[in-house]
């Protein structure tokens, strides 16, 4: 079993002057797996990466590549690859040179080096413009360069550090798929670090969810985006964003029903949690609308559509609150009136004051 | 839209020709002097363009001996006693002040180097350096000659390499740390990755960065070293000497008030400055514009 965990971080802690950056992160990472580390701006992940790469050392905890740890040891030392948000392509240099950079550090002999160039030039579409200086080409070939300058070394571990927020959103939209393609063909350990939800959604074999310095969950895409722990994690995963409506438990007839500004008596099934006053997450995709009232629907009135051409989102008030729904195009419009049905199976009841999500399981070892 | 009233662009001008003749009349007059015969020096109404060149001046300044049968001819009017030709100040300043401003460049760009990447001696230590030029130089002299004395450093190249060295560092630092700031640490980060240790990836990647910085800081720290007059006048004795203590040396109770041999001297001494200027000035404007790394 461990001898297939390519990094392993352990209760690694990080401060600058008195500002933690890292506090206790535990994190693993499988040989050929794609890791998404996933957080907002400052909660940490970049920090992380670079005691990962080596550019810092940790205040405590161990970082472990193949099992041996790794904390003090030189970056040139770890076998690892990185690839930078600015991509740091040598602008002095042309590209053949670029990608030969980590070979010749290496001591490669001159013949194989240029093997291993032509090759990952090859892949990467980069054979036409070996010649250019690293300094004339665009965002998306440096991106390619610098990609191409760290594959060509055969790290055993490939960190990408946000690769692709300097790139627009169609080259985004593609770029996404050849990287996926790439680390499946070459098996490529890969620790993503990213802020946005859809590239460590769409690539990530697992995701971690990093805030304030600490990993709030890390579990498959699904997973995360299916089941958050908490309250965060609920909100940062998903486009539309997902609706938070407060709600109220009671015990009605020996049942916990659960009451929100619009429905009520909404059956708790299988969730055993004390009565009283919760939050409520349902994903705009979990509720449904409709233009006549049916069993379970509740009105509503349309404050503001939302064309995203293959589908619409629909914000419509929900007691002092606003939703959105996610509906077909045209379906309604703003200032229409129309009736919501809530899917409680797939909503999550979250508490209060810790914002953690009251999960089956955890009710049922609360009960 | 942006166009000023006439006015305002004739005051512009005009402060701008002002400044300019401010800058270089005495340039102007440096020049002109030296080619004046010795009546014209400082005459009354000044002569300003000579109608006798001469390259008198010039001669005296290499040849100390041509002023004694320029004094003859003269009458003996003005009594010149020049000792020493300049050809040895010339050489003196010119070992001191480039090594003590390699020393000083190269010193400055490795400390600012660790106080940059390092955070070395924390938030206020280069501030701290700077304080060291606070002080007035006449201020530190007399206990640096008594050091001086005790060390057996007075009157020696290296006394005044390293007294040079010691009052220039602090620029360099200056100057050298904002250059090295603007280098994005991810291209050290790369170079690292591929295998390369810090202090090779500050060699082969960040130093051809900052090189146009290194090079303006060094003909900076050169003009202040070739220039320099308090210490070298304090710290030396006869066995050094350098081009502003010879310049000195014209106007003195020995040798008289040779300003035309001193204005040729003056002449000749800045050019140097002017040849390291005009050799790096490529470089000079290629190394403010980085584009390393495109935002």
């Amino acid at each position: 079993m461990t001898e297939d965990i390519k990094l392993e971080l352990r209760g690694v802690r990080k401060s600058f002057d008195r500002v933690v950056a890292v506090k206790g992160l535990d994190l693993a990472l499988r040989k050929g797996e794609f890791l998404s580390l996933l957080g907002p701006s400052g909660c940490g992940k970049s920090t992380t990466l670079a005691m990962i790469a080596g550019f810092l050392a940790p205040d405590g905890g161990d970082i472990l590549v193949d099992g041996q740890v790794v904390n003090r040891m030189p970056p040139r030392k770890r076998r690892i690859g990185l690839v930078f948000q600015d991509y740091a392509v040598f602008s002095r240099l042309t590209v053949r040179a670029n990608l030969a950079f980590g070979l010749e550090s290496q001591g490669m002999p001159r013949k194989e080096r240029h093997r291993a160039v032509a090759e990952i030039s090859e892949k990467l579409a980069l054979s036409d413009m070996l010649d250019a200086r690293g300094g004339d080409l665009n965002m998306s070939e440096m991106q390619r360069v610098a990609l191409a300058r760290v594959l060509v070394t055969k790290p055993e571990l490939l960190l990408l550090d946000e690769p692709m927020s300097n790139l627009d959103a169609s080259l985004r939209a593609s770029l996404r798929s050849e990287l996926k393609q790439i680390q499946k063909d070459l098996e490529q350990t890969v620790l993503y670090v990213t802020h946005d939800q859809v590239e460590a959604l769409s690539m990530s074999d697992r995701i971690a969810v990093m805030r304030d310095g600490a990993v709030l969950q890390a579990g498959a895409p699904e997973e995360i985006y299916h089941r958050p722990v908490d309250l965060f994690v609920a909100q940062f995963i998903g486009d539309p964003p997902i609706n938070i409506v407060p709600c109220r438990v009671e015990e009605v007839q020996g049942k916990l029903v659960v009451d929100t500004a619009l429905h009520s008596g909404l059956g708790l099934a299988g969730r055993d949690v004390p009565v009283g006053d919760y939050l409520l997450a349902v994903r705009p995709h979990h509720l449904s609308a409709h233009h006549e009232p049916r069993e379970g629907t509740a009105e509503s009135e349309i404050r503001l559509v939302e064309n995203f051409g293959a589908e619409h989102v629909l914000h419509v008030t929900y007691g002092n609150d606003l939703v959105s729904v996610v509906t077909a195009p045209g379906f309604a419009l703003e200032g229409e009136r129309l009736h919501l049905s809530l899917d409680i199976n797939q909503a999550h009841l979250i508490d209060r004051r810790d914002e953690r999500v009251l999960t089956r399981r955890h009710c049922e070892a609360a009960a | 839209m942006n166009e000023n009233p006439l006015w305002v662009t004739f005051l512009k001008r005009t402060a701008v020709v002002v400044a300019m003749i401010i800058a270089f009349f005495p340039i102007y007059w440096l020049i002109a002097t030296s080619f004046k015969p010795y009546d014209q020096w400082a005459s009354w109404p000044p002569v300003w363009l000579t109608d006798a060149p001469t390259l008198q001046n010039y001669r005296i300044v290499f040849f100390p001996e041509a002023a004694r049968e320029f004094a003859t001819a003269q009458q003996g009017s003005l009594d010149y006693k020049v000792s020493g030709s300049a050809w040895k100040a010339f050489q003196d300043s010119a070992i001191i002040s480039t090594f003590a401003t390699l020393f000083s460049v190269m010193f400055g760009t490795l400390a600012a180097y660790s106080i940059v990447r390092f955070r070395t001696g924390g938030e206020n230590y280069p501030f701290q350096f700077l304080t060291v030029r606070m002080m007035p130089p006449i201020a530190v002299v007399v206990p640096i000659v008594a050091l001086f004395s005790i060390l057996r450093l007075s009157d020696t190249y290296f006394g005044l390499i390293l007294a040079y060295t010691a009052f220039t560092l602090p620029f360099s630092i200056w100057m050298i740390r904002s250059f090295i700031e603007e280098v994005p640490l991810e291209l050290e980060g790369a170079a690292m990755v591929h295998g390369m240790s810090q202090f090779r990836a500050f060699l082969t990647v960040t130093l051809p960065l900052i090189k146009g910085g290194v090079l303006a800081t060094a003909l900076f720290i050169f003009i202040l070293n070739w220039s320099e007059f308090l210490f070298a006048l304090v710290l030396t004795a006869g066995n050094v000497i350098t081009v502003t203590l010879q310049v000195a040396n014209y106007v003195s109770a020995s040798s008289g008030k040779l300003y035309g041999v001193q204005a040729a001297m003056g002449t000749i001494s800045t050019l140097p400055v002017i040849l390291f200027g005009y050799v790096i000035q490529r470089h000079l404007v290629r190394g403010l514009t980085f584009g390393a790394i495109k935002r």
